[in-house]
């Protein structure tokens, strides 16, 4: 027999269409072991003379993930055990449910969980396959409760915990391996370095990297990274792939501009503010073509991006006011000196797109000058 | 100074991305007063004014691209051998383009012209 139990939402691009990624059902895995921890709490709560609770306190009761509905993806988890009714301890489990999508809201309120720290740990795996932008919404009676990347944060910081882990992409330079231990040491971009462990399956192209580390190549490392309790990266737990980047890799350049303090030109120079960075990182990769040759990146004396790119006989600026989301963009043909002055909003609809025709227009009369 | 006097242009770190200088580096910034600063190719050579620029004067140079005199002229810009603040200094005078995009077109054109010429130095810190 089954009985409903939770029905969390999951919301995001990835989940659109009703579907859920594979690799987060691991994150539910997780959910269920804190859930069966947190009964157990209950129960104890409910019994002060015993010291542990019954052997087989969850033996005949199960998670099942039932079915996705329609939503963005709705999850439904039921219950499950094998008689007509359920067993006595499954009470436990919807106490235990009730205290963890509290300890959620208070999260996200700000406010300290009421949950204990051995059992909030387990938010350093449930929750770690969410990315920037998504997030699970658990119903209450009260009303829905939002579990996103920054409230799964708070809840791991409540924990008090020294590392905490998340799923990441970092760019970083490979500057040491260590054979014997089956290890390689890495840089990013703002010059720190941690640990990593090596795997048959990536050992090449780690190797590759290394021969690579004078000639500034950096690689995009994905897996399970460590940080600690200031957010510092401090290594991966384990690692899924390692791959070559773009030479002209716009987050890795963004990154690097972002380490930048005003003054940085000899005294002159606004340094562009990270959260500016982020929001052009993010709405370049939302809106710029990928069929059009990637821009080399330098920052402005005036807290700006400018963009360009060199395209046959055409030199191409596109210079980006952070504050105002405008760019000026120009063109100018090094040959016989014609050029174009354009201006986008970047920050409108179509801002984008008008600028993806405008270099199609160059690239196309490149390629037909090749 | 000659038509052929190349003009050293010490290029920022932050100005390189792949070991190719952005056009920035070839205008002058607002606070300049329309003068861009080279070195006189004439009385000095590229690797002598990387070391005076960064260890005499202090300041950051990744390296030194050039371009030349005619390079300037073709553009409207009137290079002048000035020796201040120091003796090999020369100013590249931006003031005669009055309109912002025809700056950025000249610049355009310097760094272009500089890029085809190549590194003259190239520090390896």
């Amino acid at each position: 027999m089954t009985e409903e139990f939770l029905k969390p939402k999951l919301i995001g691009e990835r989940f659109s269409g009703h579907a859920v990624p594979l690799e987060l059902l691991k994150d539910f895995a997780a959910l269920q072991e804190m859930l069966v921890e947190v009964a157990k709490w209950k129960y104890l709560q409910e019994h002060p003379n015993r010291e542990r609770v019954q052997r087989n306190f969850a033996k005949d009761i199960e998670l099942q993930l039932a079915g996705v509905e329609e939503g963005s993806a709705i999850l439904a988890i039921v219950l499950s055990f094998p008689l007509l009714v359920p067993p006595e301890n499954a009470k436990y489990f919807q106490q235990a449910k009730a205290e963890i999508v509290e300890s959620i809201a208070q999260s996200a309120e700000g406010h300290i969980p009421q949950l204990p720290p051995d059992y909030l740990i387990y938010f350093d795996r449930f929750g770690r396959g969410l990315r920037s932008g998504e997030s699970i919404e658990f119903p209450r009676q009260q009303g829905a409760v939002t579990f996103n990347t920054d409230v799964r944060k708070q809840l791991i910081r409540a924990a008090k915990v020294e590392t905490w882990t998340e799923e990441a992409a970092l760019r970083a330079k490979i500057y040491e391996v260590n054979l014997a231990q089956d290890s390689f040491e890495f840089e990013l971009s703002d010059g720190s370095r941690a640990k990593a462990p090596m795997d048959d399956k990536y050992r090449d192209t780690v190797l590759e990297a290394l021969k690579a580390y004078h000639s500034e190549a950096f690689f995009l490392i994905q897996g399970v990274v460590q940080r600690d309790h200031l957010d510092k990266v401090k290594g991966f737990e384990s690692i899924e792939h390692v791959t070559a980047l773009d030479p002209l890799d716009t987050t890795l350049r963004l990154e690097q501009i972002a380490q930048l303090k005003d003054g940085w030109l000899d005294g002159k120079g606004v340094a562009p503010t990270k959260g500016k960075l982020n929001w052009l990182g993010a709405a370049f990769d939302a809106g710029f073509s990928p069929d059009l040759p990637l821009p080399y990146l330098y920052p402005t004396v005036e807290g700006g991006i400018q963009a360009e790119w060199s395209l046959h006989d055409w030199s191409v600026t596109l210079e980006i006011n952070l504050e105002t989301q405008i760019g000026e963009y120009q063109t100018l043909n090094l040959k016989d000196q014609t050029s174009t002055d354009l201006q986008f909003h970047f920050g409108e609809p179509g801002g984008w797109e008008q600028l993806n025709q405008a270099l199609k227009q160059i690239d196309a009369q490149t390629v037909e000058a090749s | 100074m000659t038509p052929e006097t190349l003009l050293y242009r010490q290029i920022h770190p932050s100005f390189v991305q792949n070991d190719r200088p952005t056009s920035q580096a070839f205008r002058p910034t607002p606070k300049d007063e329309n003068k861009l600063s080279a070195y006189d190719g004439d009385k000095i050579q590229s690797q002598a004014s990387w070391e005076h620029y960064t260890s005499k004067l202090g300041l950051a140079s990744l390296g030194v691209m050039a371009i030349t005199n005619a390079v300037c002229t073709v553009q409207s810009l009137i290079v002048a051998a000035d020796g201040t603040p120091f003796p090999e200094h020369c100013s590249i005078d931006f003031s005669g383009l009055t309109k912002e995009p025809d700056i950025k077109k000249a610049a355009k054109n310097l760094q272009a012209s500089a890029i085809q010429r190549g590194w003259q130095f190239r520090s390896t810190q």
